[in-house]
């Protein structure tokens, strides 16, 4: 169930309620992972048992390595982890793909292969909740912390509704100790984590379906018939679209766990103001990148290595990141693409000990960075190198007419450069520090406007998140 | 900047929002009812938003039901044109919508076909053109995919589509996603914004009230989406220059000459249908005026519904030949909600007549 369906309200308000008439804290905590399981089953029903699966396998591993004295006993216990999770994963997620490519590679040779698809459906949220669950076992594994001795602490962890199928990925320290004493709401932290949804569910329904989405996919259903303004005006609205759609489903998130007493870690800080490719994966999908770096890029060395070296897990860790979204060779191209962006700003860093001191220069590089990480988008949101191709031709075009109605490029021109301007100024600022510069009575205007809007025009076709199919 | 450990729930704004929320949530409250209140003076009703969920929970029933389903397959003249009550009462069936307005229907046939489960009765609209080989992809398609791969089996989906379902029949605000700058025409502009003439249930039942659209400007749109062809309006103020005007632009095309083998996946389609032991009949519904000149110059019977009903295994009905259905169709190609019910009646009756429902 989505966050912005009448279904998850209803859900909701169902949890609050138990949540708050049980008085037992564990009572509490298994009310929220029933709650939870039947939140992932409304999905698909069968796929409880891999979520079920993962979680035990995991705690049981966990606990086997913490106690396990041998170095080479650790490593085992944590291969099976890795096993489980990933073979999962590359199951699910990758077997078609893996076949598909096979019969690629084997036409090159002359051999014809036509392997028939195996029409897997990919259980939603997979790549978030084996993420999660193996930061666990890594965790342990690396002795940054203890085994978890509770099961349903642990059970809860990996599959608390808020953040189960599109993130944020949340980490064991962050939780864990969150579940040992009982969560103390405030009306002061309830009524914000509503504010919160509620700008989620606007960012989400209003300002990526109803705004931006409708430009970008008359454009990239066929990028032929379009000029190079409007190309360029779809890229753009892309860029606006994939933030409010993830980051909107963020803020749903933490919101939802602020009502329930939990803290969820930001996923999304301005990343349109970032200063450079490495600043920005410090802004975008916040507790995705950081899992890369700590668990991936700092396992092959980081940049404690010659550079290099430095350049090439920069590049492995982000074309890994970017099949971590789909299982297509656009993914991969978008993660080659960051990754050489990340590498070549670290080499400039680092031989030139490159520092910006001007206004107008950092505003030059915030506007470049942008620029350049919307064309990144492209091939994230093509449909296939064809498709790719032809929005790449349509950004080139001088003869193309302009299809666009007036109204919708009006209207993306507007969210997109509104999104900019808040992100650059913003930067160095919170959301809540930004609403409480307002006065009360913005905030009533601001809140009763965006839930009018949420209501009168979100009732449209229902368009599943984006991060949903990763 | 953040580390990835800050969380937003350890940060409040300083004052608390409390107030703010819920004085904004009031104002929400209010300015919503305003807006309904408002449009319902303006003569506005609430009704569904037809969506592929809508069509896709349809599609489920129809799958459910099996024998004693009668599935509706077609365009909007088999939307518009059929009584899901009359069906109902008449046949002791249980009528299910899966016309998609405006669309190229046979891949919703064709998924019918496939579909082991589906054992009910079937009466597939027969636009003629519409029933050849490799016609244009469009959103039926799109439509019958969605329901298999990211309805069919889904809890949520499900769910989700009933109650959006529900509040959309009980709110005029939810009139079919009106987008923002509309919305606010039509409230600020009384008299000159008419209420939406379409009316869809939660069944995918569409009413036509063609007394709030404008006449006979309707009539003339639908005539130049007929005709496909630009017609320069400037100069013709009389309905005889238009006639004059579209019999020209007609006369510039040929007329289209089908063959048996263009209807040969269709014919194919009804006969997985009906060595289910399901059974189906195509309707050829009524057209007047300008419509039914383009279609009968475009289309000429003895090449065209002739050449398909002489090959086809089902039923085939046209309309045409039966004087108790020439209903005055205000904008030549659909039913008015008045008269929905009886031509529902009527068809039946011939239907049963002619053995269809035994």
């Amino acid at each position: 169930m989505q966050f912005d369906s009448f279904l998850f309200l209803i859900f909701w308000l169902v949890v609050l309620a138990l949540y708050y008439s049980i008085r037992d804290w564990r009572g509490r905590k298994l009310m929220l992972l029933i709650a939870s399981y039947l939140f992932y089953a409304a999905w698909n029903p069968p796929f409880v048992v891999l979520l079920w699966i993962s979680t035990n396998v995991d705690f049981c591993l966990g606990k086997l390595i913490g106690a396990a004295q041998h170095q080479s006993r650790r490593k085992a216990l944590l291969a099976v982890s890795l096993l489980v999770n990933l073979g999962f994963l590359g199951f699910f997620k990758y077997a078609d793909f893996l076949n598909q490519t096979a019969a690629e590679i084997l036409a090159w040779f002359g051999i014809g292969y036509q392997p028939q698809p195996l029409g897997i459906v990919l259980p939603i949220g997979i790549s978030f909740y084996t993420f999660q669950s193996l930061s666990y076992t890594l965790d342990v594994y690396q002795r940054k912390i203890a085994a978890e001795t509770s099961l349903l602490d642990f059970s809860l962890f990996v599959t608390f509704f808020p953040q189960l199928v599109a993130g944020p990925i949340v980490r064991a320290p962050q939780f864990l100790p969150q579940c040992k004493t009982p969560r103390q709401t405030g009306a002061d932290q309830f009524v914000w984590g509503l504010t919160l949804f509620l700008f989620g569910v606007f960012a989400k329904a209003i300002l990526a379906d109803v705004g931006l989405a409708p430009v970008v996919d008359q454009v990239y259903a066929d990028p032929a018939a379009f000029g190079a303004a409007d190309a360029w005006l779809a890229v753009l609205a892309f860029s606006g679209q994939i933030f409010f759609d993830f980051a909107g489903y963020s803020l749903c998130a933490i919101g939802a766990a602020m009502t329930l007493g939990f803290s969820l870690p930001d996923n999304f800080h301005c990343p349109y103001g970032a200063l450079g490719f490495s600043d920005f994966w410090r802004r975008w999908h916040i507790s995705l990148s950081s899992w890369l770096r700590d668990y991936l890029y700092f396992s092959l060395g980081g940049n404690r290595v010659r550079p290099l070296r430095t350049g090439f897990n920069l590049l492995l860790v982000m074309v890994l990141g970017g099949l971590w979204h789909g299982a297509a060779w656009t993914f991969a191209l978008w993660g080659v693409i960051h990754g050489t962006f990340l590498a070549v700003e670290h080499g400039l860093k680092h031989a030139a000990g490159f520092r910006l001191e001007s206004s107008a220069a950092k505003l030059a590089l915030m506007l470049a960075t942008f620029l350049l990480v919307s064309l990144t988008w492209i091939p994230f949101r093509a449909q296939g190198f064809e498709n790719l191709a032809a929005m790449a031709a349509a950004l080139v075009r001088s003869d193309g007419a302009a299809v666009l109605a007036q109204s919708s490029r009006i209207a993306v021109a507007g969210i997109v450069a509104a999104m900019l301007l808040w992100h650059i100024l913003a930067r160095e600022i919170r959301l809540e520090q930004i609403f409480q510069r307002f006065s009360p009575m913005v905030r009533g205007a601001l809140i009763a406007v965006l839930t009018t809007s949420v209501v009168i025009f979100s009732n449209g076709d229902s368009r599943a998140f984006i991060y949903f199919q990763f | 900047m953040p580390s990835f450990i800050s969380n937003s729930s350890d940060r409040l704004p300083k004052p608390a929002v409390k107030r703010a929320f819920g004085l904004g949530l009031l104002a929400a409250v209010l300015l919503l009812a305003v807006v309904e209140l408002r449009l319902r003076q303006i003569g506005f009703q609430p009704t569904v938003q037809d969506s592929k969920e809508l069509w896709a929970a349809q599609r489920g029933k129809a799958a459910l039901l099996g024998k004693r389903a009668l599935v509706l397959v077609g365009d909007s003249r088999m939307q518009l044109g059929m009584d899901l009550d009359v069906l109902a009462a008449e046949t002791g069936l249980m009528p299910v919508q899966l016309a998609i307005d405006g669309s190229e229907f046979l891949p919703v046939l064709a998924d019918l076909a496939r579909d082991p489960a589906i054992t009910g009765k079937l009466l597939v609209s027969g636009d003629v053109w519409k029933l050849t080989a490799n016609r244009p992809r469009d959103r039926a398609e799109e439509w019958v995919e969605f329901y298999h791969r990211k309805y069919k089996d889904l809890v949520s989906a499900k769910l989700e589509t009933l109650l959006k379902s529900q509040v959309q029949q009980q709110l005029a605000l939810y009139g079919g996603g009106i987008p923002p700058l509309e919305l606010f025409k039509r409230l600020t502009t009384p008299g000159k914004v008419r209420p939406l003439y379409l009316k869809t249930d939660a069944n995918r039942e569409r009413d036509a009230d063609y007394e709030l659209v404008e006449q006979p400007g309707f009539y003339i749109n639908r005539v130049l989406r007929s005709l496909g062809q630009p017609i320069n309006m400037a100069g013709i103020d009389t309905q005889q220059k238009f006639e004059q005007a579209v019999g020209d632009k007609l006369r510039q095309s040929a007329a289209v000459q089908l063959s048996a083998d263009q209807f040969a996946y269709t014919n194919d389609l009804a006969r997985q249908i009906k060595n289910k032991g399901s059974n189906l009949a195509f309707i050829n519904f009524p057209s007047t005026a300008l419509v039914r000149t383009i279609e009968e110059y475009r289309f000429p019977r003895e090449a065209g519904w002739d050449v398909f009903a002489g090959h086809s295994p089902a039923l085939a009905f046209n309309c045409w030949d039966y004087p108790e259905f020439d209903f005055a169709l205000p904008d030549g190609a659909h039913l008015d909600q008045r008269d929905k019910a009886e031509f529902t009646r009527r068809l039946v009756v011939k239907l049963k007549a002619l053995g269809f429902f035994s």
